[in-house]
This record gives C-alpha cells, sequence and structure tokens, in this order.
C-alpha cells in the first residue's frame, strides 16, 4: 500500500489531538501527563519525519491530497507537503521533541498551577501549527488551524495567569494575532480564485493571479500588502513584532517560549515564503524584485531595532525575545535579497535564499536552546531577572556550556551555525553591487549590527554565568551546592547544543538538505531556483566539506579553521607547559580596603550604559515589573500556601518602607556630597 | 575693614553673645562667644559677612582653664582678617551645636572633634567616624589630655570593617583606593556608579593617620617640631614647616630676621616649582600623554639638584626654626640657582605652550571635575583648585607671611572652574614663582639667619597661620605651652577641604573621569603598596598578608623610646 506523505501528517495531527485529549485527562498526575504528551509528541514527530522523508526521496505529490470534502460549495481540506512544507514540518517536530523533554523537567514541580492548562494546550498548539503547515487553504481552514495554533498559546502565555503582567501579555497576543489572521483573510479574499469549493486554495489561486495581476493591478497589490502585514505581525517584523512579542515570550513558560520563538514565529516566515517566493510562478508580471524590496528594508529594520532593543534589556528572555525580533529580520533580510536577485543573479538569490532558510533552521536550533537554557536557570534559581543573577557556571556547568555554544552560535561565531546562515547572506548581499547597489548597502548594515549580537550574548553569557556569585544565586545554591538541572532539562539542550556545533562544522550537511527541499519544492521562485539546481549544480555554495561561490569570490572551510585553531591551543598548551606557567585564582582586587559585597557586583544594568543612553529613542526599556512580578525564590516555590505567605510577607515589608521612608533617606545621605 | 571695625559690626548683632574679644594685631580677631548662638553667628559671618570657612578645631583645655574649646576660623581675605570664633564648653558634658548643615566645608572639621575630643557636636548630618581606625574603640579620645601618646587601647580589634553606606538604588559599587595606580594617597573612594556614570560616592581615608599632633603636644620641644611638621607630606613639608614655625612666633611675638624671611620664601616657592611641575606631568600621565609627563619630570630634575646643594636634601629641607632659619644660600649658590631657573623658564615655556596648542589635554580635562565658585565657597575649597574657578585667593597676597610683602606679584586666576582651569593656573603659577625666586635673590641683604631667643615662650597664647602652599592655603594652629612644648597644635592641609570637594566634583560625570578630578585637586603623594618577595632559588612568588607586614614592621619597632626632646636655643 503506498500512502501519500500528507496522510501521515494527517495523522500526526490525530495523534497530537487524542494526546491531547489524554493528557487533559491525566492533568492531575503531573508527571503521567507530561510522559504522555512527550509520547504523543514523539509518536506525530514519527509520522512527520516519514512524511518529509518521503517528499526529500521522492519528490512531492503532483496535486495536493484531499484530505476531508464536506461536498457542496463548502471548501475542501487539502494538505500539500512539498520540499519547503517538509522542512518546516520537520523543524517543528524537531523542535517541540526536544521542548516536550524540557517540559517533563520543568513543569514536574508541583506548582499552584496545574497541568490542565499546560499539557493539552502544546498539543493543541502543535497541531495547529502541522495543520497551519500543510494546508494549502488560506482562508477557512487557514483560520482554523491559526485559531488553533494561537488560542492554546494565547492559554499558555497566560499559564501563569495570576501575574497580571502575564494576562496583559497573553491579551496583547491575541489581539495582535487576530489582527494578523484578519488582514491574511482579507488579503486571500482579494486573491481569491473564481472556483466554488477551492476559492481560496493556494494552488487554485495560482492559476488565477495572472488574470488578476493583468486586469486589478491595484487589488493584487493591495491584497500581498495585506499578507505581508499579516505574516509581518506573526513573524514580528518591525514594528509590530516589538509590540507582543517581547511580552509575550517571557511570560510563557520556558519551553513554550523556547517554541514560540523557534519556531512559531517561522510560520510567518512560511508564510512569506508560501506567498512570495512559491506563490506566482516566474514571468507573469508579478513585481519580484519590488516586494523583496519592501521584505529587505522590512528585514533591515527589524534587524537593527530588534538587536539595539535587546541591548536595553536586563531580564533574560526579555532579552531572547527582542534577539529573535533581531535574527527573524536576518531571514526578512536574506528572503528579500532572493527576490531582488532571482532574476538577474540566480546563484546570489540561491545562495540568499539558502542563508535564510538556514538561519531558520539554525535560528530554531539556538534560540530554543537559549530559551530553553533560560528556563533551566528560572527552575534553578527563580528569577529571569539578570541583576540579580551571576557566577551560575560553577554551579550549572553543562548549562553553561550549551548557553556558551549557543550564544557563540547566534553572535555569528565561526565553527558555529550562527556564522554559516550569516556568511550565505552577507555573501549573497556585499557580492551584489552589480545586480541592486543598496544589497552591499543592507548587507554591511547588517553585518555591523551582528557586532550588537555579539555584544548582546556577551551580556547575556558574562552576566549570568561568568560574573561573581550573586547573593541571590548564593541564597538559591544553598552552600554552593551544584544546581544542574536534572536529565530532562538537560538531554534537549545538549542535543540542540551539539547540532549547533555540528552544523558550525559541516556546513555542507545543511545546505544540501536545502538543496534537496529546494529541489522538491516545484512553485514560484524557490521552484525555479530548484529547477536550476539540476542544470546548474554548481551553483550551490559548497566546496567539498566547507562552503564557497564557485565563481571563487568567497570560501568558508571550517574544519580547516578548527583544525588550524585546535592545533594553535595545544601549541599554546605545550608552550604554556614546558616553560611551567603557573595560574593563580584569587578574589577580585578592591583596591585592599573594602570587603567584597553584593554591590560591588558589575551587573547586567551597567552594561553598556553609554550605547543605551544614546539609543533611548529607539524604546523597548526594559519593564522591570513584569518579570519583578514573577520572582520567586525556588525554596518558596512549592506550595499556594507558601507562596500566599510570602506575597503577605512582601506586602507588610512594603507598607514598613513606607513608614520608615524618611528616616532610611536621611542616612543614605551621602556624607561629602556638596550640595545641601 | 579691619579687625575693630569687624568686631563693631558683629557685637552689634550679637552683642551679648560676645563674650570676649582679643585683637592680637590688625589681622587676627579672637572672639569668645555663646556656644548656644554658634549656629547664628557662624551663619552671619559666613553668609552675611561673606568670609571663607578656614577649619574647626577643637582643644582639650581642661587641665589650663577647666574647658574643652571649639575654634571656628573664618578668613577675610579682602581684608586680610583672620576671625576665630571660641567657644568654651563645659568639661563634664562637652557639646555644640553643628554648623555642617549651614557651612558644608565644616563637616570634616566636626567629625574631627567627635573622633579626636569627644565633644559631642549634636545635630551634624553625617556623624560618622573620620579619623580613627576601623578598629578603635568608641568612646576613646586621642586628644584628650587624659589619654598617654603612647597608650594602645587593649580592646583594639582588628577585624572589625568600616559599616559602610549602602548606594543608592540601581547603581553598583566600584572601589576606588587605597592602593590604586593612579590615585596616589591611600584614601578609599566607593563609588555608586550607573553604567558609566558616577552618581555619588563614599569616602573612607585617614588611613594613615600617624599622631603626629599628639606625639608633638606629648613629647616633642619647640624645635624638633619644624622636622616633624616637615614629614606631615612629600611634597610640601617646607610649607608645613614654615606655617608651624610662623604660628609659634606669632603667638610668642618672635620677630624674624629678613634675610631668613627671604630664605624661607626662596625655598617654599621652590617647593611650589617642583611641586607644579610634577603636578603637571602627572595630570599629563593621568591624561595619557606620557611623553610630557617625562619631560615635565626631566625639566624639574634640576630644581631637586639645586635644592640639595643649598640644603642637603632634595626634599625636607630642615630649614626652619622657631625665630629663623638653619641654612644660608651662598653667593655661587645663587648664581647656580639663577641658571637653573634661567633654563627652568624657557623649558617650561616650550611645556606650556606643547600643553596649551595640543588640544588633546585642554578636551580630556575641559568640564571635567568642575567646581564653581559659588561651590568654592560652600566647600572651602583652596588654592589652584578655587583659583581655576575665578576665586581670587593667595594667602601670600591676602595674609602676607615671611617676604612676600615685600616682593611683587600676580595672583593667576581662570574662568572655566574645571581641570583644565587648574592646569592653566598651575603652569602659570610656574613664571610667578621663577620671578619671585629672581626678586628674592636680588633682595636679599646679608644678615643673621636667626633670632636670638633668651627666654621661655609665654604659655597659653594662640597662634594661628597660614602658608600658600602649592595647592592652596595651609592652617596652622598653636597654643603654646608649658615644658617648651606646645599645648595643642592642630594642622589643616589644604587638601583636607579640597578634598570634601571631590564627591562633588565627580558626581554625574563618566568613571574615566574620577582620576583626572581627583588628580586635579592634586592630592598628596603617599603611596604604598603590598609587597611581594620573590624566593630565587626557588622562584616562586608569595605575597605579604596584612597581618605578616604588621607583624614585620613591630619587630623592627619594639622599644619606642622618645625621650630627647631639645631645649630651645
Amino acid at each position: 500500500m503506498h500512502l501519500p506523505a500528507e496522510t501521515f501528517v494527517v495523522w500526526a495531527i490525530l495523534v497530537a489531538l487524542a494526546g491531547a485529549v489524554l493528557c487533559a485527562l491525566t492533568a492531575k498526575f503531573r508527571q503521567l501527563s507530561n510522559i504522555l504528551a512527550l509520547a504523543s509528541v514523539a509518536f506525530a514527530a514519527l509520522f512527520v519525519l516519514l512524511a518529509s522523508g518521503m517528499v526529500f526521496v521522492s519528490g512531492p505529490a503532483v496535486a495536493p491530497h484531499t484530505v476531508f470534502s464536506p461536498g457542496g460549495d463548502w471548501p475542501d481540506l487539502r494538505f500539500h507537503i512539498d520540499g519547503l512544507a517538509a522542512l518546516f514540518l520537520g523543524l517543528v517536530v524537531f523542535i517541540t521533541l526536544a521542548a516536550s523533554v524540557f517540559s517533563c523537567g520543568y513543569m514536574a514541580q508541583p506548582s499552584e498551577y496545574g497541568l490542565l492548562r499546560y499539557t493539552p494546550n502544546l498539543l493543541l498548539f502543535f497541531a495547529g501549527m502541522l495543520g497551519l503547515l500543510a494546508t494549502t487553504d488560506l482562508f477557512f481552514y487557514f483560520f482554523f488551524f491559526w485559531q488553533l495554533m494561537t488560542l492554546p498559546s494565547y492559554q499558555l502565555i497566560r499559564y501563569e495567569h495570576r501575574i497580571a503582567a502575564y494576562r496583559h501579555a497573553a491579551n496583547k497576543y491575541l489581539l495582535m494575532m487576530q489582527l494578523a489572521v484578519v488582514a491574511i483573510m482579507l488579503g486571500s479574499a482579494l486573491l481569491a480564485a473564481p472556483h466554488p469549493s477551492l476559492a481560496y486554495d493556494l494552488d487554485a489561486m495560482t492559476y488565477s493571479l495572472p488574470e488578476l495581476l493583468v486586469s486589478a493591478p491595484a487589488r493584487a497589490t493591495l491584497a500581498f500588502s495585506l499578507v505581508l502585514l499579516g505574516f509581518g505581525i506573526k513573524m514580528g517584523l518591525w514594528p509590530f513584532g516589538q509590540i507582543w512579542l517581547p511580552d509575550a515570550h517571557p511570560a510563557a513558560p520556558s519551553p513554550i517560549s523556547a517554541l514560540l520563538s523557534g519556531v512559531m514565529l517561522k510560520t510567518g516566515v512560511y508564510g512569506v515564503l508560501r506567498l512570495f517566493l512559491c506563490f506566482a510562478p516566474p514571468g507573469i508580471g508579478f513585481p519580484v524584485a519590488a516586494w523583496g524590496a519592501c521584505i529587505m528594508v522590512c528585514g533591515l529594520l527589524t534587524l537593527t531595532t530588534g538587536t539595539l532593543q535587546a541591548l536595553q534589556q536586563d531580564q533574560s528572555k526579555r532579552l531572547l525575545a527582542f534577539s529573535s525580533i533581531g535574527q527573524i529580520g536576518y531571514i526578512a533580510l536574506g528572503l528579500g535579497a532572493a527576490m531582488v536577485l532571482s532574476d538577474v543573479a540566480p546563484a546570489l538569490a540561491l545562495c540568499a535564499l539558502l542563508g535564510a532558510l538556514l538561519h531558520v533552521i539554525h535560528h530554531a536550533l539556538f534560540k530554543s536552546l537559549l530559551f530553553l537554557n533560560a528556563g533551566s536557570i528560572l527552575t534553578a534559581t527563580g528569577s529571569q531577572d539578570m541583576n540579580k543573577l551571576g557566577g551560575l557556571f560553577a554551579l550549572m556547568p553543562i548549562t553553561g556550556i550549551c548557553a556558551l555554544i549557543a550564544s557563540l552560535a547566534i553572535a555569528g561565531v565561526p565553527l558555529f551555525n550562527g556564522f554559516t546562515s550569516k556568511w550565505l547572506l552577507y555573501t549573497a548581499t556585499l557580492l551584489a553591487g552589480r545586480a541592486a547597489w543598496f544589497l552591499p548597502l543592507c548587507g554591511a548594515i547588517a553585518l555591523m549590527v551582528s557586532v550588537f549580537t555579539l555584544a548582546l550574548f556577551i551580556k547575556y553569557f558574562g552576566t549570568l554565568y561568568l560574573s561573581r556569585r550573586s547573593a541571590w544565586v548564593d541564597a538559591c545554591a544553598q552552600n554552593g551546592k551544584r544546581m544542574e538541572g536534572n536529565y530532562w532539562l538537560l538531554t534537549p539542550q545538549i542535543a540542540l547544543a551539539a547540532l549547533c556545533v555540528f552544523l558550525g562544522l559541516f556546513p555542507w550537511v545543511g545546505i544540501t538538505l536545502l538543496a534537496r527541499a529546494l529541489a522538491t519544492s516545484p512553485n514560484g521562485i524557490v521552484g525555479a531556483l530548484g529547477q536550476m539546481l539540476t542544470y546548474h549544480p554548481e551553483f550551490l555554495p559548497l566546496q567539498g566539506w566547507g562552503m564557497g561561490l564557485n565563481n571563487g569570490t568567497a570560501h568558508w572551510l571550517p574544519i580547516l579553521l578548527g583544525v588550524i585553531l585546535a592545533a594553535l591551543f595545544f601549541l599554546g598548551l605545550l608552550l604554556s607547559r614546558l616553560g611551567g606557567a603557573s595560574a593563580r585564582t584569587d578574589a577580585p582586587w578592591l583596591c585592599g580596603y573594602a570587603q567584597e559585597t553584593e554591590q560591588n557586583r558589575y551587573n547586567a544594568r551597567q552594561f553598556y550604559s553609554d550605547i543605551k543612553r544614546a539609543l533611548a529613542w529607539l524604546g523597548g526599556a526594559p519593564a522591570a515589573t513584569a518579570a519583578a512580578a514573577s520572582d520567586r525564590h525556588p525554596l518558596h516555590h512549592h506550595n499556594r500556601q507558601e507562596n500566599l505567605r510570602t506575597r503577605k510577607e512582601a506586602l507588610y515589608a512594603m507598607t514598613a518602607a513606607h513608614d520608615a521612608a524618611p528616616e532610611t533617606v536621611q542616612t543614605a545621605r551621602n556624607p561629602t556630597r556638596a550640595t545641601p | 575693614m579691619n579687625a575693630h571695625d569687624r568686631l563693631k559690626q558683629i557685637s552689634a548683632r550679637f552683642g551679648q553673645d560676645v563674650f570676649r574679644a582679643d585683637i592680637p594685631g590688625n589681622d587676627r580677631l579672637y572672639l569668645t562667644v555663646s556656644p548656644a548662638q554658634i549656629r547664628l553667628i557662624c551663619h552671619y559671618v559666613f553668609a552675611e559677612l561673606d568670609a571663607r570657612y578656614v577649619v574647626s578645631i577643637g582643644t582639650d583645655d581642661r587641665p589650663y582653664s577647666g574647658h574643652f574649646l571649639v575654634f571656628h576660623n573664618f578668613a577675610f581675605d579682602a581684608d586680610g582678617l583672620l576671625l576665630s570664633l571660641i567657644s568654651e564648653l563645659p568639661a563634664d558634658a562637652p557639646r555644640l551645636a553643628s554648623i555642617s548643615d549651614l557651612i558644608p566645608a565644616a563637616n570634616w572639621g566636626e567629625r574631627e572633634i567627635m573622633d579626636m575630643l569627644g565633644i559631642e557636636i549634636t545635630g551634624h548630618p553625617y556623624p560618622k567616624r573620620l579619623v580613627l581606625p576601623d578598629g578603635w574603640p568608641e568612646g576613646l579620645h586621642p586628644l584628650r589630655k587624659d589619654m598617654d601618646w603612647n597608650h594602645v587601647p587593649e580592646d583594639f580589634d582588628p577585624d572589625r570593617s568600616f559599616a559602610f553606606d549602602a548606594p543608592p538604588e540601581g547603581c553598583t559599587v566600584v572601589p576606588f583606593g587605597p592602593f590604586h595606580p593612579t590615585l596616589d594617597e591611600p584614601a578609599h573612594f566607593r563609588l555608586y556608579v550607573e553604567g558609566e556614570m558616577v552618581r555619588g560616592c563614599e569616602y573612607r581615608g585617614f588611613m594613615v593617620h600617624r599622631g603626629i599632633e599628639k606625639l608633638a603636644e606629648s613629647v616633642m620641644g619647640y624645635n624638633d617640631i619644624p622636622m616633624l611638621a616637615e614629614r606631615v607630606c612629600g611634597i610640601c613639608g617646607c610649607v608645613h614647616s614654615v606655617a608651624y614655625v610662623q604660628a609659634v612666633e606669632a603667638a610668642a611675638h618672635i620677630v624674624v630676621p629678613p634675610r631668613a624671611e627671604f630664605m624661607r620664601t626662596l625655598m617654599l616657592e621652590m617647593e611650589r616649582l617642583h611641586s607644579h611641575l610634577l603636578w603637571v606631568g602627572l595630570a599629563c600621565h593621568i591624561a595619557g600623554f606620557d611623553t610630557l609627563f617625562m619631560q615635565a619630570f626631566r625639566i624639574r630634575e634640576p630644581v631637586m639638584w639645586i635644592s640639595e646643594k643649598i640644603t642637603g636634601n632634595r626634599k625636607t629641607y630642615g630649614l626652619c626654626q622657631v625665630g629663623g632659619v638653619r641654612w644660608d644660600i651662598t653667593p655661587a649658590l645663587k648664581d647656580e640657582l639663577r641658571a637653573v631657573l634661567a633654563k627652568l623658564e624657557e623649558e617650561w615655556l616650550d611645556v606650556a605652550e606643547a600643553v596649551f596648542k595640543d588640544k588633546n589635554v585642554q578636551k580630556r580635562t575641559s568640564d571635567v571635575g568642575v567646581a564653581s565658585a559659588a561651590f568654592c565657597k560652600r566647600m572651602g575649597l583652596l588654592g589652584p583648585v578655587a583659583r581655576a574657578a575665578g576665586v581670587d585667593i593667595d594667602t601670600r597676597r591676602d595674609f602676607p607671611y615671611a617676604a612676600y610683602g615685600r616682593l611683587d606679584f600676580a595672583v593667576i586666576t581662570h574662568h572655566t572652574a574645571d581641570v583644565w582651569g587648574r592646569v592653566v593656573v598651575r603652569i602659570k603659577e610656574v613664571f610667578e614663582s621663577i620671578s619671585l625666586m629672581r626678586q628674592c635673590l636680588d633682595l636679599m641683604e646679608p644678615g643673621p639667619l636667626q633670632t636670638v631667643i633668651d627666654e621661655a615662650l609665654p604659655v597659653g597664647r594662640l597662634g594661628f597661620a597660614s602658608v600658600e602652599a602649592p595647592r592652596g592655603e595651609s592652617h596652622h594652629f598653636v597654643i603654646t605651652g608649658e615644658n617648651n612644648r606646645p599645648r595643642r597644635w592642630r594642622i589643616r592641609a589644604p587638601t583636607y577641604q579640597n578634598l570634601q570637594g571631590v564627591p562633588g566634583m565627580i558626581k554625574d560625570q563618566t568613571l574615566a573621569d574620577m582620576t583626572i578630578s581627583l588628580g586635579g585637586i592634586d592630592p598628596c603623594f603617599s603611596c604604598t603598596d603590598r609587597m611581594e618577595v620573590i624566593d630565587i632559588r626557588s622562584g616562586t612568588a608569595r605575597t605579604w598578608t596584612q597581618e605578616e607586614l604588621l607583624a614585620a614592621v613591630r619587630q623592627t619597632q619594639q622599644p619606642a623610646t622618645l625621650t630627647t626632646t631639645k631645649d630651645a636655643p
């Protein structure tokens, strides 16, 4: 029996839905519910990976597969898995799998919040994403799957609903997602094909598009603008991303944050890919270059603002959320560049497209790793306030090494995967000056902004892991005990970190995979570039085990560099041993008089103050209340009674502080301050 | 307006509260006032009569008059008049209202009185320990006459650490000092830093408090003290010894021979020369202009050599005695000094041009460490810091001493009130010093170096003397006493006031400006560092701990017998 790939995806969705029911029934038994969710995801993942593998190996089905036909004028539900869909589906299941494993450790703690609102919603959310990626419909079923993705994730964001800031964040998220879906559906309505049951089917709309472009170009432009608006809101393009994203990500439990940033944003990217790069066949008068330039500029604004605003953040997950906006900007930049170059310089366009898609994968890997990492810290310390944390490396070394790998990867340091995708993006844009003069400019700006990404993650890793151990962490550690998470928490992180290194050292793996995905995606520009690969395989930026443009203008050989660096490292080590070099560990030198105190720590707030001051107008200044409100000492985290007691104590302390305020002001007065 | 006019002015307002007035000369006015009214009187003098706050001095006068005394000293610079408001406090419960909230400059002076004499200053805005070490027990006050000079308190706790204030919300603490590559004095600033901006600080100093005043009034003689006074400071030692002998001479009405006055003036200016040359070099070094640092030190060296030829020492001249000086200058040395000055003037001009024309130093120091004229008045800032803010004060002109009354010189002021202004003032003052020294060499007549003092000095007299140190007015106070030694000697170095202004100067500027701002007041050199001993045979390095160092010092210092006190000549 030969089953089409689409059937497996349907089964995966059904497994997820069934799993949701099971999890809801077992929600009282926390760990059982968690394991069931994990099993459902794993089971569904098996089907999805099977489907993806089938598509990669034997190519996509010629026509979409009708899953469900209600008859009459009611639209059919059709799935179509081509190479791109297979790629994104694979990504979704992989990251969801990692997040569900993490959940088993993260959500295991008894808490005042039950799992009834967690595991079922996680699976529904998962099913919604699968459906959204698989469906060819852009109206009814799109709406259905969109809400199946949005409403559970809304519930997940307001999981800790007793914190007002989190409720507000979730409401904002819900509102923005509804705006987005309305915009997309309006655009879809404008593009509708004259076919009763398939009016909003992407395949059907493709065939009616050439006529629409001729007869009503303004309508088409409006339609595409609305679609771009909708997916732009979803993927977090400037300025919409800044509205919902930085509040929603820190509010959600960490595995959910990882999913939101790692894959849910990518559904927006997927939408842009579908509608702008896989929709209009080449040569029908669709203004690809103009839309490309538009997306590029959006991407440039997004990556600049997102990254620079991230510099202002002191809350770990909020910082990561802003950085997600920045990285999405890189992806949008690559997609736009690919569109601009698709006619004039196909080899570079391929390079840009590969860069963007590779960055989708890589960002999903390292950003979900970072969010899981922040989750590990949250579990261990009960805080995401980077001002309070510090010196965690000694207490949780494996988590720390994972964070270091993810930080290096996202900052685009060579030998890690982030460098590979950014290298492709920069190569494509910086070398494209002859095709479009503004591309090198955009590329140069993006390159410079990535310096700030590095600064950002120096701050992230430096303050959390490397600085002196803070009083808060000391209290959590209880006499220097290790705070490393259990295997549930560590396994997904180690796996993701290993992939970050592997894809950084062997970029040909990712590129070969993507080349296959392009070759099995028949539609639009993506299809055209995929076709081109069959005739011009030398256009693929591969050189041996490394990367390079085959006209010889750019090379990247990570293994060679890795070997050289390793050799130099061992040479240095050898020389140091031979010379009898000694190292001494000592407490910081406080100029010989004062005792070291908590106040001597250089915390996150103090980082980059001049940059922050200069860029204050960009906005995105930290909203301390949201995360501070959630800060709980992990030792006080156990039951509701305890929580109530600490909250009451805090309240009393607050009022007491008010009464004593004038006195404290007086004693705190600086003795030698000049002004009386 | 002379002393009599001021007396009329003050007694017109506070007639019944001024108990006694002494006018030993036209430039001194001592008023014994009602302690209850001290705040009103001080405020009147400081705010309405616009006097400059000098210092507050406490003394234990119980064995003689049965009182504690507190002196609040003010200067009327334009009149050349020094006013001292004296409060007599009862022996059993000495208590005086604080004036620090009215005159912020009095903050340290009053805290020192509390520390050293146990006089309660009521209503002090920040009554924290200032002078005494951290481990010193409460309630033991070293300058009280009933505590022996060599008393070692049994309950001294070397492990007790200083209780610092909490920094303001959102600020990190950056320690600055006591051992620091650019701050050349053991003082600790606890800087409250928000990002790169300094938002405030707490100061803890007096780490090398050596008990010099107690030592002098307990075991030394009148003519031993100038040698001790020279060792107060590594740079302006001559200033302190001149100020001390002048205070004694003022108290005892001793007239100094003219040649001795010229010798004092000559060496004081010599000291200003090498101090300013050093400072400009260091300022350039702090600003990263090391070429000029090297040049300034190269130019400075001949000054040190000629000092050695005249006095036998590069520094610490051993010049002064009560009533005269110990060294003379020979005609040959005069010529040599003239040659040194001629070369120095030329070379200094080169340096000054380099500093003024190269905009680096100017840009680095402009609008840094700003202390406005009003701020100077409030905090009692002195010397080049005040003159750079356009405050036209100079003890050499306002309260002429030694030979300055007979010499012609300009008081250099500048208007920018920042570190750049202090650079300009000091660079120009070098030329004034050269001119002053030349005038001294020209005007010096042969004559005796020492007044013959053939009877014991009168007892219980007050003597004040101010000398313009390179950093500002150095103020000394002496009460003459029995046994050929003063009952009380109080030194107020200019840095005592200027350091109090530093927190205001560094507030709301970047951390990087801290060193040059602090350097701008030219704090005194007293640099110590940890000791590292390397065993050559094994090649291992070892750092000495504080305990080991202390133990080593105490071993070599075992029997502290200071019995010899010379008689007065």
